[in-house]
């Protein structure tokens, strides 16, 4: 917040690009139905992907594209040696606060929009629910992002790799009724992309699924895990620079 | 290997969605099929004539290494253009794969889709395409020796080639009045026109087109030459 004019300069960048992403669902659910969602759900959808695309890239990208260098130029060092959880250092060392007004505060006006507009209000539940569900989803992101980080302690040259989840990412704006055969397993188990913005949204306009949401908690839990195993078993493979 | 799949995930998943709507009716087998090869064009498109050089030279200008590209021989921009036409070139080596699995899976659709006798005239327009869109990220990287964020720009360049050059969806899709601002903007020419002439049998009037594109390149070169020749004199660093 040092520079204000390069904070006002990337609100203004952030708030075009949710009404371009607007634009852009708006013109594809005028083309057709997006799997089983209607239009007002598909909507709906897009706005809780607006909120939540705050933590992978206003947060998670910002700290962890620093990683391949860190990893390249024996900038572990400092951290391995730091009295703090290395995973943790990592994973907060840089946030950005432009996408927040943007991104939240955009996000819930239009969410509340549209519920206004289609006369759509869930319940107590519902409400309940998708609380539970988008934080779950937050851990599962971080999980999975986290977790392909980690390949860098590896392989020490992919300094592109922050950017694959990322991409991959994109694909959670679509329900998992679009994609078929392998592509539907893969992003519904190994890769669980078409689960992270679907389960919490269809949590506010479907009704309950207790089965779904367990295995949506397992996911995390289980790439958690998978993060915190790789991180550490990377960290034994890792050679300073310096030392 | 991260690169390959950065460059095919994107396509996949619009291809995917298209393919959900088809099975579902909303989408016809013809305008599915136009989809499927839109998005395989507009990748090749993308990744033969972007430019993308404008962020790093920005930030070379800002951290004052600059100075020893400006003391060669060659015009910086001249190295730049040379160096960008290497790079769309090799890059295409990422996309092979991508193609390969595309031939394997969709090759009978793009045999009988594509107008192969427009090759030719495709190859003309993305050359220039190439041209034109170097001008506007030398364009970009020019505003660096001035203001601190110069790289802002690149959003709106980004956004802008979403929408009104089609890279997102074909122009088609949008309101008329999004396609008529589009025909008047150098973006027309980016992914519209190259794809219309590569896809669309019934797409006339290349002469018209041909001159349009070829003012916007001239227009641009000169422009962006005019810039950065005004930009560079503000150029200061350690030692220079």
């Amino acid at each position: 917040m040092e520079y204000r004019a390069n904070f006002l300069i990337y609100l203004f960048i952030h708030f075009l690009w949710a009404g371009l992403d607007l634009v852009f669902t708006l013109v594809i659910v005028g083309v057709g139905r997006i799997g089983d969602w209607t239009v007002p759900q598909a909507i709906i959808a897009f706005c809780l992907l607006r909120i939540v695309d705050i933590v992978p890239w206003g947060w998670f990208l910002e700290s962890f594209s620093l990683l391949p260098s860190f990893v390249n130029d024996g900038g572990m060092d400092t951290i391995l040696t730091k009295p703090i959880d290395s995973q943790y250092l990592i994973s907060i060392k840089k946030f950005s606060f432009s996408m927040i007004i943007s991104n939240l505060v955009g996000g819930t006006i239009a969410l509340i929009y549209i519920f206004y507009k289609y006369n759509i209000w869930p319940s107590a539940i519902q409400y309940l629910s998708f609380a539970f569900l988008l934080v779950i989803s937050l851990f599962l992101i971080y999980g999975m992002y986290f977790l392909s980080m980690t390949v860098l302690l590896y392989t020490n040259r992919l300094n592109n790799i922050q950017q694959l989840f990322i991409q991959l990412f994109d694909m959670s704006r679509l329900p998992k009724e679009v994609y078929v055969g392998a592509a539907r397993i893969i992003l519904t188990s190994i890769l669980p992309i078409a689960l992270m913005i679907a389960v919490p949204a269809e949590a506010l306009f479907k009704g309950p699924d207790p089965l779904m949401w367990i295995y949506f908690v397992v996911l995390a839990i289980v790439f958690l895990f998978l993060g915190r195993w790789s991180w550490s078993n990377g960290l034994r493979k890792y050679a300073s620079a310096s030392s | 290997m991260v690169w390959m799949l950065l460059e095919f995930i994107p396509t996949m998943y619009i291809i995917f969605l298209w393919q959900s709507m088809n099975r579902s009716g909303s989408v016809s087998d013809k305008q599915y099929i136009f989809m499927l090869v839109y998005q395989i064009v507009t990748l090749i498109i993308a990744r033969l004539a972007a430019s993308h050089f404008e962020s790093w030279v920005v930030d070379d200008i800002k951290n004052g290494k600059m100075s020893k590209p400006l003391l060669q021989p060659v015009p910086y921009p001249v190295f730049l253009f040379v160096l960008e036409a290497v790079w769309r070139v090799f890059g295409f080596v990422y996309l092979i794969p991508v193609l390969l699995a595309v031939a394997f899976v969709w090759g009978n659709i793009f045999i009988n889709a594509i107008i192969w006798q427009n090759i030719g005239w495709f190859a003309v327009f993305m050359i220039l395409s190439y041209i034109q869109r170097f001008c506007i990220s030398l364009l970009i990287a020019s505003v660096g020796f001035w203001v601190e964020q110069a790289q802002a720009l690149s959003h709106f360049k980004w956004m802008l080639e979403g929408v009104l050059a089609g890279s997102w969806l074909p122009l088609v899709l949008y309101p008329a009045w999004i396609q008529k601002i589009s025909s008047f903007t150098p973006l027309y020419y980016w992914y519209h026109v190259p794809s219309q002439i590569i896809m669309n049998p019934d797409f006339t009037n290349l002469p018209l087109l041909l001159g349009g594109s070829v003012f916007w390149a001239v227009i641009l070169l000169a422009i962006s030459s005019f810039v950065w020749k005004k930009s560079i004199r503000h150029y200061s660093a350690v030692g220079a």
